[in-house]
């Protein structure tokens, strides 16, 4: 009796066995202890860091005006560019949240299609937007105050607002001289002045561009800065996590566009054409660094967006974001798709949610099966990249459009 | 054919009987706002969706027509036959013996009925109830190349000419080309209440709309799987402004405004074998009744077509379920060639050629791939011939849209061990045919040369001219030197040579293969009339045995040395004996031989005796012959 | 046979058959093979032939190395089997550059200039790390031939 018992006992547990998810755990990728001791990379790692001076912008006559900046920070924060005096650059872009927005989806004037991404570092970028439908700073200053859904303001009420408000009136004219009557030049020098204040939302010092000067033997290293978990983590940045691949540079960012068929938010449009859309928008705009406005119009930058190429190969790609700064700017993705950096290293750990829209796509990435150590200490050392404190007196509005 | 009751609106199950009165207020109640999504705001119909039945068995469905009353003409290129089908589906009349076509392509009806024969390259006029006696409308060759897809409506007929890369339109005595020098492959082509001509280009991935008076005045398109975006647009109509689109290699109908922006898909891409009931696996040609309250998809793989109703409420989404997987399902294009222990294989869906290596005995190993989609050297519109030679470490890849031969050094060692090689490719060189100005080998020929299938022998490149119905022979100058079979073919599919130095060329139009000596270009002899009804792919083996895929009957046919037919390898089926549509024959360094299966989506393998070895590609296509003893003849799990 | 004993043989039998579909039998990890391409210290002018031997190419891309992600330029000229510059037209020739282990090439199209004998071409951008190729294509009637150089670049 007690052998037909066991018997029975073995049989369904043998039923259990066969019938139960047989998936193994995937190969684990770990970074042996002894890789720790191994010599860094440094052609490697010069490219991601210390974070670099910021780049001129030739574009931009007032990119670096200290006048221009205090101007356009105070149309940052000014509601009265929007349409019903709602809504500012901040209300998105919001400064408590790394100058990023707290909603996957933006919600201006109405529910927009992405999400609003930060502003800070955002100067080292080559294209500004997710489908990269600006080439300068001033140029991605000014197009949410017309979309309908951002700020749905209009170039010619803004114009009349500069030229009867009489503070605004005095701060535009003491960087540009006389108002001017065309409006798309009035518009244009609103968004440099932006632009000019963006410029100043760096956040250096981080504890690896410390931590990257001491191993690349330049001043004001610290080889302390970053611990072994995060040393660790860049170990798998550099190695089996393949970031490097579409994130290498110094902002970590190769400043192109990928798709990499990330899975949609449902609030979010399932078909968003990204660059193919924003190449098109760039290219045609009078705005760009090639056009009238532009203050270096045969420049390195005029150049490159004469050169676009065209094509739906780059139907759904979006910019690759910058790894720096990511603490306080959760949710992550062009739709705010994830609502922390753990989801986000899950997605690229496995890809089990790629949105696949064909089987012939091409697939650059492979899941990277790393164990939950790996991407501990992966996550450890992202937000290794977060840079010093940007001073008070930059996140707020300004008391007046002219300084002191 | 399974047809059902056409669709009801705001039908209410109810449990007990109920007083009349309310019955009567709850079916309004209910009723109108169910059918407000379906009738729009303004009362026409918001979409097409909804799947109603399908008409299926049929012979290779390539175009179809409604008629005003709301019966459908269908096109059945592989029963050389036109049938007519009544709104519920169901067969009302055939037209095929006595035909006046040899065979039929497009049709189009208005007071009578058009029919395209690109084998005579001719349009007929037919009056339905005296079919045999047509007159010709349009005749080649300089007139037409290969005339295929056809609207008519207020005595204006449109006709495509995919060869040809235009579209010629005719209205009482005035007769316009449309296109030229735009249009790359013009597969479909309707006309609009005002005149104007609407083309969905397959090369270009592009739809194109002409004013009555012929002038190109915009399109939209671009290529692409994403919604919005076309890949090789087979077909087109259109209805009350919306411009509805045969999206064939995303296996969906888009509809968009005249505008071209995106309004909706219909169907979903079939992914199991034999998938059905509004899921779609090629749709090549469509149609939407004069009221537009259907739309008829052909797909000629499946031999059956599909109709769709107005569909009500939101349009179909993707099933979750349905999740596609990152690895290319092997859509394998009409061409197989090995050399040594190497196999090339062209995939159409990636505008990409594919190198195997077959040293182990089971599925070929990809060491790598080659090519992408655009016009520049290193990138084709559409590759489908192929030629390796696995000494010299080259293929040649023809591209007949582009009218081009390329030749491609593969940098890989054959003796290596098994490894992937990305980007082992390196261009050589790039023959432009359509830069010869049409005089081909001192012979002036009326269209520009479409390169097709390829052979090499003794230094020199046969490749089969489909447009100008002739084999072209290119020396190591890249002169082409000479032209074979000129005023012979109809539609030469694939050529090889036999062990005697014949050069055998397969007709798929004439149902025969042909043999001819190179050096003189002198017909020798025939095999196979009467006996094949489209045959393909064609190669030999040492002993001077020729193997033909006939695609239509869905088999292999083996010819003697002396000629005669001694076997025929499989049947219409997914199982190990079983084959769709087979294109491509090579014969392996083992001494087997590869057959593509086209329409099965996968690589079958037998000995040159008919015994199946193995099968690869699509693992849902492959299983079935693989494990027969799990999955039937159909592919379902038995 | 005891049922116990068949009990026994059934549970063995399961234990057997159940675990993962065995997996095929995969070819050795994909490497990427050598494509000679040019080292950073290649004195300049970077030579090549044409793959099919027709003609021969000279090429300094500046700066050189060529950076990663940093637009750069480049010129080149087309030389024949005597080392004698070929007089093409600009219609004739064409520049471009892939990466072919990704299977996509730039984002930008370089326009051509030609200048002091030279042709040159600006902007290029190898926007990733890894192998890049550029190739220069030249057509004469019905003919297109290739030449072109590899880089890695990091």
């Amino acid at each position: 009796m007690r052998r037909t018992l066991l018997c029975w006992l073995c049989l369904v547990l043998g039923l259990l066995w066969v019938l139960c998810d047989k998936k193994t755990e995937p190969p684990v990728a770990p970074v042996p202890a002894t890789a720790l001791e191994d010599p860094w990379p440094l052609d490697l790692l010069r490219h991601l860091g210390p974070l670099p001076p910021l780049p001129a912008d030739p574009t931009n006559s007032v990119a670096d005006n200290p006048a221009a900046a205090h101007y356009g920070q105070w149309l940052f924060f000014d509601k009265r560019l929007s349409g019903d005096g709602e809504i500012s650059c901040a209300t998105c872009h919001d400064p408590e949240h790394g100058f990023a927005d707290t909603r996957p989806i933006a919600l201006g004037k109405a529910l927009g299609e992405r999400h609003a991404p930060t502003v800070i570092g955002a100067a080292y970028q080559r294209w500004l937007g997710w489908g990269g439908r600006a080439d300068s700073l001033w140029m991605q200053a000014l197009s949410p105050m017309e979309n309908e859904v951002e700020m749905a303001g209009d170039r010619q009420d803004i114009a009349r607002l500069v030229r009867s408000d009489p503070l605004l009136r005095q701060a535009h004219e003491e960087i540009y001289g006389e108002i001017p009557k065309d409006v798309d030049t009035l518009f244009a020098q609103l968004g440099k002045a932006i632009a000019a204040y963006e410029r100043l939302l760096i956040q250096r010092d981080s504890p690896f561009d410390l931590w990257v000067r001491s191993i690349l033997d330049l001043p004001g290293g610290d080889p302390t800065a970053l611990n072994e978990e995060q040393q660790r983590g860049l170990r798998v940045f550099l190695g089996p996590g393949r970031c490097t691949l579409c994130h290498l540079g110094p902002t970590l960012s190769d400043l192109e566009f990928h798709n990499n068929q990330l899975p949609t938010h449902p609030d979010g449009p399932r078909d968003d054409a990204g660059r193919y859309r924003g190449a098109r928008l760039v290219q045609e705009s009078p705005f760009n660094a090639a056009g009238p406005h532009s203050d270096a119009p045969e420049g390195e930058a005029a150049e490159r967006v004469r050169a676009l190429v065209q094509s739906s190969e780059s139907f759904g790609e979006f910019r690759t974001p910058t790894l720096r700064n990511l603490a306080r700017r959760a949710p992550y993705g062009h739709q705010g798709q994830f609502p922390d950096l753990g989801s986000v290293l899950r997605f690229y750990n496995t890809l089990e949610d790629q949105d696949l829209r064909s089987h012939h796509q091409e697939q650059l990435l492979q899941p990277l099966r790393l164990d939950s150590a790996a991407l501990g200490a992966l996550e450890a050392f992202l937000l290794a990249l977060e840079g010093r404190d940007l001073p008070g007196h930059l996140v707020q509005a300004p008391v007046a459009p002219i300084r002191d | 054919m399974n047809p059902r009751p056409e669709g009801t609106i705001g039908t209410v199950k109810q449990s007990r009987p109920q007083p009349k009165r309310f019955r009567l207020w709850l079916t309004l109640f209910l009723g109108i706002p169910l059918a407000f999504p379906a009738l729009g705001q303004d009362g026409e119909a918001t979409h097409l969706g909804a799947w109603l039945h399908t008409i299926s068995d049929l012979r290779g469905p390539v175009a179809l027509d409604y008629t005003e009353g709301g019966a459908l003409w269908v096109v059945e290129a592989d029963g050389n036959r036109l049938s007519l089908f009544g709104p519920s589906g169901r067969l009302s009349r055939q037209l095929e013996n006595s035909a006046p076509w040899l065979n039929p392509r497009g049709v189009a009806v208005d007071t009578r009925l058009y029919v395209s024969d690109p084998a005579q390259r001719r349009v007929l006029g037919i009056a339905v109830e005296a079919w045999e006696e047509a007159d010709t409308v349009l005749q080649g060759p300089e007139g037409l190349c290969e005339p295929g897809a056809l609207d008519a409506k207020n005595g204006r007929l449109v006709i495509a000419d995919p060869l040809g890369g235009r579209v010629v339109l005719f209205q009482g005595s005035k007769r316009l080309e449309l296109g030229v020098g735009l249009l790359g492959e013009p597969t479909g082509v309707c006309l609009d209440d005002e005149g104007g001509t609407w083309v969905s280009d397959a090369a270009r991935a592009r739809v194109e709309h002409f004013d009555p008076d012929g002038n190109h005045i915009g399109g939209f398109g671009d290529y692409g799987a994403f919604r919005g975006l076309l890949a090789a647009p087979s077909g087109i109509a259109w209805w009350n402004h919306r411009v509805f689109v045969a999206d064939r290699d995303n296996h969906r109908i888009s509809v968009h405004t005249e505008g071209g922006d995106l309004l909706y898909t219909v169907g979903l891409h079939a992914l199991r074998p034999r998938e059905g009931k509004g899921l779609l696996h090629y749709p090549s040609a469509i149609a939407v009744s004069a009221d537009g309250t259907r739309l008829a998809v052909a797909e000629p793989l499946d031999g059956r077509v599909q109709i769709f109703s107005r569909a009500m409420g939101t349009e179909p989404t993707v099933d979750p379920l349905r999740r596609v997987t990152p690895q290319a399902s092997a859509h394998y294009g009409p061409a197989v060639r090995a050399s040594g222990q190497w196999m090339l294989l062209v995939e159409p869906e990636t505008h990409s050629v594919l190198l195997h290596d077959t040293r182990r005995d089971e599925a070929p190993i990809e060491l790598t791939s080659f090519g992408r989609r655009g016009r520049a050297l290193g990138r084709w519109i559409q590759p489908e011939g192929i030629w390796l030679d696995i000494e010299q470490r080259t293929a040649w890849v023809s591209d007949p849209t582009a009218g081009t031969l390329d030749q491609v050094l593969l940098r890989i060692d054959p003796q290596a061990p098994l490894n992937q090689h990305l980007g082992a490719a390196a261009w050589v060189r790039r023959v432009n045919l359509g830069a010869l100005k049409r005089n081909l080998g001192g012979v002036s020929v009326f269209h520009d040369p479409r390169p097709t299938a390829i052979c090499r022998r003794e230094g020199k490149t046969y490749v089969i001219d489909r447009a100008n119905r002739c084999v072209l022979v290119i020396d190591e100058t890249q002169t082409c030197v000479k032209v074979l079979g000129a005023g012979v073919l109809l539609k030469p599919m694939d050529l090889c040579f036999d062990h005697k130095g014949i050069l055998w060329i397969s007709d798929a139009w004439q149902g025969r293969i042909l043999g001819f000596d190179p050096d003189t270009g002198e017909s020798h002899s025939s095999r196979g009339a009467g006996a094949l009804q489209s045959p393909d792919g064609i190669c030999c083996d040492q002993e001077g045995r020729i193997f033909v895929s006939d695609r239509a009957a869905n088999r292999v046919f083996r010819f003697s040395s002396l000629g005669a037919m001694d076997l025929s390898i499989g049947r219409e089926g997914l199982g190990p004996e079983g084959l769709l549509g087979p294109r491509g024959l090579s014969i392996g360094k083992d001494g087997n031989i590869s057959v593509v299966d086209h329409g099965n989506h996968r690589c079958m393998v037998f000995t040159t005796e008919g015994e199946f070895v193995r099968a690869f590609g699509s693992k849902l296509h492959v299983r079935p012959a693989m494990q027969p003893k799990i999955y039937d003849e159909w592919g379902n799990k038995r | 046979m005891k049922a116990s004993t068949w009990t026994w043989i059934l549970c063995l039998a399961l234990g057997a058959c159940g675990g993962e579909e065995t997996q095929p039998i995969a070819a050795d990890p994909p490497t990427a093979e050598s494509t000679d391409p040019k080292p950073a210290d290649e004195p300049l002018p970077l030579k090549a032939d044409a793959n099919g031997g027709g003609f021969h190419l000279e090429l300094i891309p500046s700066p050189h190395p060529i950076p990663l992600n940093l637009d750069f330029s480049l010129r080149f000229r087309l030389l024949d089997n005597e080392g004698k510059p070929l007089a093409e037209p600009l219609k004739h020739i064409a520049l471009d550059a892939d990466m072919p282990e990704h299977g996509h090439g730039m984002k930008i199209a370089p326009v051509l200039e030609e200048k002091d004998g030279w042709i040159h071409a600006s902007p290029l951008l190898f926007h990733m790390p890894g192998l890049w190729e550029i190739y220069v294509d030249r057509t004469q009637g019905h003919l297109t031939e290739r030449a072109q150089l590899s880089f890695k670049v990091y």
